[in-house]
């Protein structure tokens, strides 16, 4: 008895700290007085994107940053904006797993410690850095939504539904406008739960209609904002908007070029093939081939967790709505080489939406449908301390890189922290 | 997309890839021609080739989609050097931005330049670079600071 509690102790202190630490580390370089760049300039120069010729797509951030601090530095703000954005996502996350009533520490652990999450975000100021960590927390949004309506009185359903397709409809156009791949990573994953959200409320008589409606919306507005896709010579106006004391910044060899994302602009689509070749040509296709593995296990232990809890012995739909919100999120995978940004991203939003489904009405698989019923044996196969242990290791030891993957880039760079701690040893 | 794919197969429809090592140095002069301001950059410089376009994204100040155009005064089959510009071959282009490199792929010698009119002042950026051939690999350890 007094072991078990100790244990508890020891894993809820793990936990405390899996947390806090990813905050602290990433305020203090986010916030500190630094002369270098506190994430890579390439992503910088993303968010800086803006409609100064024009309507672009991905413009929406970089506008509303100029508009506001133009005047003197966007590039201050933009720090404070992303590192706001990650605690409000840590927030929104442990909100979903407190509201899923889901209690398993380890199972929260995995989702801590998987690669492309909090812990690896803060440690490496990578991922959260990007636009789509704005989609993580819409989509977190729509999970407690969705898990409200789940536990609200038949009364106040209607009115919880409301809410979650106003702000659906609403707010993700503006993520559209933010970044254009929210179709490929955000959208397939919020339409699925959408539907579960109709199944399980056939007589409410908006649903339906809004799972059209939002489709026509996204598709219609991603086109627009792929036909405004801009060209060599809007990037450089954008770039030329910008304050020159950060263009010197970005590019101390060039201020008056553009670079980064804005210099991508222009890109067609044989260029975006030609980076899809770098991902195999560079050797980077094996790295991102183990952190895909590891993943999909620390995924189906956590799978096979909740859904052990929920089914007594029936199979459930369950691993296979997680199945199919993955499999339609694959697309991310053609649009560019960072492969570490899509495995991070289709990782966080599964977690997420695994502790969702936790509460769903959950229907039985038709007879017959055996194939799901081989994924939840193969499931529930990963389980146990041996599998509690593999993703300690593979958690705690690697740490994978957002794109250009080398062999030296994949372990977690504790060093740095170290050499903090070597003043006092 | 079979096509695609058994097109792929073959190595001489791959891209080609050249890392340059060197110098560039950027000027921001009045109309009349004087110098106001200078900046130097010692980046490395990656061109990517692919049919007849070139990509070079991890240099600054020269990032950018390139089309490979004949030279007039190259004699066809023995010319070792590869002329590029960001302006398509055919098109007159934008007189007041415009960006022209060349390529000697025997000794990998890389120069290339820009200049662009913006307001009262002309951008001229130069660059000069030792390049080696990668042929259809490269690695990301080789210029991982600056990534996409």
């Amino acid at each position: 008895m007094i072991k078990n509690h100790k244990i508890s102790l020891l894993k809820f202190a793990l936990i405390a700290l899996l947390i806090e630490w990813p905050i602290i580390v990433s305020y203090f370089w986010m916030m500190g007085d630094f002369s270098v760049p506190r994430f890579n300039v390439w992503p910088i120069s993303d968010w800086l994107i803006n409609y100064h010729a024009g309507f672009i797509r991905r413009g929406l951030v970089g506008e509303l940053l100029l508009r506001l601090f133009g005047d003197s530095s966007v590039i201050r703000p933009l720090y404070l904006l992303v590192f706001c954005s990650f605690v409000i996502y840590i927030a929104c996350f442990m909100w979903v797993y407190l509201k899923s009533k889901v209690r398993n520490s380890n199972l929260l652990l995995a989702g801590l410690l998987i690669q492309g999450g909090i812990f690896h975000m803060g440690i490496s100021s990578d991922f959260y850095t990007r636009k789509e960590n704005l989609f993580l927390i819409f989509f977190a949004i729509l999970c407690l939504l969705y898990l409200q309506i789940q536990e609200a009185k038949e009364d106040y359903k209607a009115f919880w539904i409301g809410v979650f397709l106003s702000s659906l409809l609403l707010i993700a156009p503006f993520l559209v406008f933010i970044h254009e791949a929210y179709f490929f990573m955000s959208f397939p994953a919020t339409l699925l739960l959408l539907w579960i959200l109709a199944k399980e409320n056939p007589s409410n008589q908006f649903l339906r209609p809004a799972l059209f409606l939002f489709t026509l919306e996204i598709v219609s507005l991603f086109l627009t904002c792929s036909y405004y896709h801009g060209d060599i010579l809007s990037g450089q106006t954008i770039w030329d908007a910008l304050p020159f004391a950060d263009r010197l910044f970005l590019s101390p060899g060039a201020p008056y070029s553009s670079f980064g994302a804005l210099s991508s602009l222009g890109w067609g689509l044989d260029q975006q093939l030609t980076t899809l070749y770098g991902v195999f040509s560079s050797g980077g296709i094996f790295i991102w081939l183990f952190f895909l593995l590891g993943n999909a296990l620390v995924l189906m232990y956590m799978a096979s967790s909740i859904s052990a809890v929920n089914s007594v012995n029936q199979p459930t739909q369950y691993i296979r709505w997680i199945f199919i919100s993955i499999v339609i999120s694959l697309g991310m995978f053609v649009i560019g080489c960072d492969w570490g940004r899509w495995i991070a991203y289709v990782s966080n939003q599964t977690v997420l939406i695994m502790l969702t489904l936790s509460r769903s009405k959950l229907m039985s698989l038709k007879e017959g449908n055996t194939a799901f019923v081989s994924v939840n044996k193969i499931c529930n196969r990963f389980t146990g301390l041996g599998a509690l242990g593999f993703i300690l290791i593979y958690g705690l030891v690697f740490q994978m890189p957002e794109c250009c993957a080398t062999y030296s880039t994949i372990f977690a760079p504790y060093q740095g922290y170290f050499r903090l701690l070597t003043p006092f040893l | 997309m079979g096509l695609v794919l058994l097109t792929a197969c073959n190595k001489i429809d791959l891209p080609t890839y050249w890392l340059c090592n060197g110098n560039s140095t950027q000027r921001l002069m009045a109309l009349s021609g004087d110098v106001q301001e200078t900046y130097h950059g010692h980046d490395p410089f990656m061109l990517e080739i692919w049919g007849n376009t070139l990509y070079q994204f991890v240099q600054p100040a020269l990032t950018g989609k390139y089309y490979q155009c004949p030279h007039p005064k190259s004699t066809l089959g023995v010319d070792p050097m590869l002329h590029f510009q960001m302006e398509k071959c055919e098109s007159l282009g934008d007189l007041s931005f415009s960006r022209k490199g060349a390529l000697d792929q025997s000794s990998g010698k890389l120069s290339i330049k820009e200049r662009r009119l913006s307001g009262n002042h002309i951008i001229q950026t130069e660059g000069t670079y030792q390049c080696e051939s990668l042929g259809h690999t490269f690695n990301f350890a080789q210029f991982n600071d600056q990534k996409p």
